[in-house]
């Protein structure tokens, strides 16, 4: 791997959907981990992860909102920037007051282009993208 | 001096002294008139010098002439011996200026030697003199009134009587000022005024303002002794406050007041000054001033009593004249010595004096009723109303009535006929008019079944019209009905009512109509309607008239009428009912419309939600396909695995399509339901939606001006305002080219903001323009991107009429870019905030925001 753009998480209840996202960053040169639930994205994010996260909406328990609403209530929001990933290219209730907390959505299916240009560009958002912030 | 005088010399001691002693002037001179002797008087009063020798060598001061000849005549009547003396009274002027007057003496004596002698003595007779001028003065005045009362003095003009009286007075008292005040004591304050002036030496004068008298607290002191008819002397030195002031104006040092009475009550008041205040007024001369006074007021009062006389017969004519009445007089035969010019005029005269002189009975018609007239004037002392035709000039008969009586002078002797005639013709026609109308309504009154009637509620009765018999079935042989008998009338069930309103209304003077039965028989009814007035004159109710009607008819119509009513009321019950009936089972298809529209609702809910998930649960085993495919199709190389999985592709887009269409319907009918209203800060979101496209914005690196002022809010649901807002921003950036640029301004307008939203970009040319918001249509192929269904707008339209607002397109062609304006209701509290600011653009005070 010649570049690094940083770390990307993606949070995703689809494997298919995991697999497609880890394939096409890592390939285009990201650090990438998936997880399946808010659950774990959370308790990654105690442990210090910085970078892009890519959030689904959608999940069973707790789904992307809910996911962001924990991570405001731990404090995690630093060193990070989300990514909606949403099937619905509606706008919907629950996001509501989340809004500012996210960076972009990217609506199912995404083009790989999409993808991977996006978060070349919102990594920059991130003041660190390539270190674990406990490491720092 | 010759010895001729010798004797006297002797005697000179006992002469000399005896004219020192002597208390007027005194001298002696010879028949040649020198002076012989004289005192100190003689010489002062009479001008000579102490040594005068003559007494031709005297000048007098004042009279320039010497004593000689003022007493020419009595030293010439003494010294030829034909009296043996004489006297004249001589005036005489003293330095002070005062005037003396002197009753001279001459008388001639002889000495011893008989030589004749002119004995010369003055005796000072001023006070005298003064009283005998005054005796004149009353004399003249007392002439004077006699003159008045005698003369045709006071014929003349009021006026101009006082005026006379006024300076004959002054004249003949030989005052300085004479005046005549007139006072009116009608008012409760007192009016004088000077009516007129007279002077000695200027005539008549314009009186003062006397006002002032009213007010003087002197001269209302005086009023008591003027009111009981005492003149009164002011003498300057005891004047005080206005009189004193006039007295000085008039340069009088003494005032004679002199009241006029008339009933007891003062009306005028006669002034007289004097030049000197010690001037001595004898009680005559006030008396006859007095006198006067008398004589003044009865004059003017006959002359007022004259006056009235004379224009109450000048009125009395003009009434008649006026009035139009006839006014006649004739001479004990029966000729008429004096008529009205109406009287003329209505009988067809050409002039008065052409009438009269005629007999009156001549004009009387037909002539055989003159003495039947005449005899009723005789025994009557005179006719009152007397209906008479007369015959006029030109044979027309005359219809009038006549009013006269006999005429008798002082000594009880028949003078004539005097009296009034009035022309009754119009009467008269209208009498036959009237009894004719009654006639009429009589007719009419028995059509229509109709009686009138009147009560009188002291004789207890009533005064009915023929109708009213039969109305009542009692026989018409009477012309009144009594109480009893109306009531005995009345079936039993109805006299009870018609009693009370007889009682009540009556007398309360009320209006009354009330409807009654008569009992005929066969137990039929006949219905009479009775409707009455009150009666009232001179503000008394004496009873009360009215009309009596039979409306037995009516009475069948109307109950056939009821009885229609009755049964159209039934029938309109009935039709109720049904009526009724219906609601329900309207209210009842109602509800269960409601019901299952609601139920409908639900389901379509349902399916909106079912469709969801579906695309949802479809969209997610899409996504790795979409995204893995182009990158599995860059990794291989085989041309048959290319050119298979470039088919895979092209089929996943379509299905990608397909579904992404699908969900956009399915979100379109979930938009509209309004809920979840809430005021939107406009800057604060759209800065929000500006940054949730910064990625698409920084690709293209556009420039982005947020100019909505801070203050712009509205009320709308956040999630319609994203779906407007960010179809109408997302297009702005989506048709943008590289290094465009997009502005969104605000506009405040009386109830709604406008949201313009304005790129540089593409544009659309004018064929599209007016379809751009149809649903599924694209403005041309290339626009026609992928994800884009042509659905957007129609969405964001159908958002925005939601809410009563509007959006509209604008622009000028291809690649001119195009214009959104979104105009929406404003919160109602950003109305008050900017109250006045209406119409008026809010220019930010910064750039706008720039793309992150």
């Amino acid at each position: 791997m010649a570049d690094n753009y940083g770390n990307v998480m993606v949070v995703d209840d689809d494997a298919h959907i995991r697999i497609a996202v880890q394939t096409l960053l890592t390939d285009a040169g990201f650090t990438v981990i998936s997880v399946d639930s808010g659950e774990k994205c959370i308790e990654l994010l105690g442990k210090g992860f910085s970078g892009l996260i890519l959030l689904d909406v959608m999940m069973p328990q707790m789904d992307g909102w809910d996911t962001i609403r924990a991570i405001l209530d731990k404090g995690l929001e630093n060193g990070i920037a989300i990514i909606m990933l949403t099937a619905n290219n509606a706008p919907d209730t629950k996001m509501i007051g989340l809004q500012e907390y996210v960076i972009d959505y990217i609506t199912k299916p995404f083009d790989a282009e999409d993808l991977i240009e996006k978060s070349k560009f919102f990594m920059s958002y991130i003041e660190n993208p390539f270190q674990n912030r406990n490491d720092a | 001096m010759n010895n001729q005088t010798t004797p006297l010399i002797q005697s000179e001691f006992s002469i000399l002294s005896l004219i020192n002693n002597l208390p007027g002037p005194a001298c002696v001179t010879d028949m040649e008139y020198s002076i012989l002797a004289s005192n100190d008087l003689f010489g002062k009063i009479f001008g000579y010098k102490k040594n005068s020798l003559s007494l031709k060598d005297n000048s007098n001061s004042s009279t320039e002439e010497n004593l000689l000849n003022i007493l020419h005549h009595e030293i010439l009547t003494v010294s030829e011996g034909t009296l043996s003396s004489a006297h004249k009274n001589v005036r005489y002027d003293s330095e002070e200026g005062d005037t003396f007057w002197y009753k001279v003496h001459v008388t001639s004596f002889q000495d011893e030697g008989d030589n004749r002698f002119l004995f010369i003595s003055g005796c000072d007779i001023t006070a005298q003199y003064a009283l005998s001028t005054q005796q004149n003065r009353f004399n003249t005045l007392l002439e004077f009134i006699r003159g008045i009362t005698e003369s045709h003095l006071f014929d003349s003009h009021p006026e101009e009587q006082i005026q006379q009286v006024i300076s004959r007075v002054g004249m003949v008292m030989k005052v300085r000022y004479s005046s005549y005040l007139e006072i009116d004591q009608t008012s409760p304050q007192f009016i004088i005024r000077e009516r007129c002036l007279w002077s000695d030496r200027s005539g008549y004068c314009i009186g003062a303002d006397v006002d002032k008298f009213g007010q003087d607290s002197v001269f209302t002191s005086l009023l008591s002794d003027l009111n009981a008819h005492i003149p009164i002397v002011i003498r300057r030195s005891h004047a005080k406050g206005f009189i004193c002031q006039l007295l000085d104006e008039r340069q009088s040092g003494s005032l004679v007041v002199v009241p006029l009475m008339q009933h007891n009550r003062l009306f005028g008041i006669l002034l007289l000054f004097d030049e000197s205040e010690s001037r001595l007024w004898l009680q005559a001369e006030l008396t006859t001033l007095m006198i006067l006074a008398v004589e003044l007021k009865v004059r003017l009062a006959g002359r007022q009593i004259k006056e009235v006389l004379v224009q109450s017969e000048q009125k009395f004519q003009s009434l008649i004249d006026q009035i139009g009445d006839m006014y006649f007089m004739t001479d004990k035969s029966g000729f008429l010595i004096r008529v009205s010019p109406s009287m003329a005029k209505n009988l067809g005269y050409p002039s008065v004096q052409s009438l009269e002189g005629n007999p009156f009975e001549n004009i009387v018609h037909p002539p055989e009723f003159w003495p039947l007239f005449l005899s009723d004037i005789i025994s009557g002392e005179g006719v009152k109303d007397y209906e008479i035709q007369l015959l006029a000039f030109d044979k027309r008969i005359l219809y009038s009535s006549i009013s006269c009586r006999l005429v008798y002078d002082d000594g009880g002797f028949l003078q004539g006929i005097e009296g009034v005639i009035r022309d009754i013709s119009r009467r008269k026609q209208y009498g036959d008019l009237l009894s004719d109308i009654e006639w009429k309504l009589e007719q009419a009154q028995k059509v229509a079944k109709m009686g009138v009637w009147s009560y009188d509620k002291h004789m207890e009765r009533f005064g009915v019209s023929h109708e009213v018999f039969s109305l009542l079935g009692i026989p018409p042989d009477q012309n009144f009905v009594t109480i009893d008998g109306f009531l005995s009338r009345i079936s039993s069930q109805d006299t009870e009512k018609i009693v009370c309103y007889f009682r009540q209304d009556m007398c309360e003077g009320l209006d009354f109509d009330v409807e009654f039965r008569i009992s005929l028989e066969d137990k039929k009814f006949r219905y009479l309607k009775m409707k009455g007035k009150p009666l009232i004159k001179k503000g008394i109710i004496q009873g009360s008239f009215g009309i009596l009607q039979d409306i037995t008819d009516r009475k069948d119509v109307e109950n056939h009428l009821m009885k229609y009513a009755t049964e159209l009321e039934e029938k309109t019950m009935e039709i109720d009912a049904t009526r009724n009936q219906l609601l329900d089972m309207n209210r009842d298809l109602d509800m269960r419309v409601r019901k299952r529209t609601a139920e409908i609702e639900n389901l379509l809910k349902q399916k909106d939600e079912f469709i969801q998930i579906i695309g949802h649960d479809l969209k997610t085993p899409l996504t790795p396909l979409v995204a893995l495919l182009p990158y599995i199709r860059k990794k291989i190389t085989d041309p048959e695995l290319c050119t298979t999985l470039d088919m895979l592709i092209e089929d996943v887009t379509t299905i990608r399509k397909l579904i992404t269409t699908i969900l956009d319907l399915a979100k379109m009918n979930c938009l509209y339901v309004t809920s979840d209203l809430q005021c939107i800060h406009l800057k604060e979101v759209t800065d929000l939606i500006i940054s949730d496209n910064a990625y698409l914005i920084h690709q293209k690196s556009l420039l982005i001006e947020n100019e909505i002022p801070d203050d712009f809010s509205i009320m709308m649901s956040p999630i319609h305002f994203d779906a407007v807002f960010g179809n109408i921003f997302g297009n702005a950036i989506k048709y943008s080219y590289i290094n465009g640029k997009v502005s969104i301004y605000g506009a405040n307008h009386p109830n709604s903001v406008i949201i313009t939203v304005q790129d540089n970009g593409i544009g659309i040319t004018p064929e599209h323009l007016p379809r751009i918001f149809e649903e599924f249509y694209c403005a041309d192929t290339s626009r026609h991107d992928r994800g884009s269904h042509g659905l957007g707008l129609a969405i964001a339209k159908r958002i925005v009429e939601m809410y009563h607002g509007t959006i509209s397109v604008y622009s000028e062609g291809l690649e001119k870019g195009t214009t959104f304006s979104l105009r929406l209701k404003k919160n109602p509290d950003m109305q008050v905030k900017d109250g006045g600011l209406l119409n008026s653009m809010h220019e930010p005070e910064k750039g706008g925001e720039n793309g992150r």
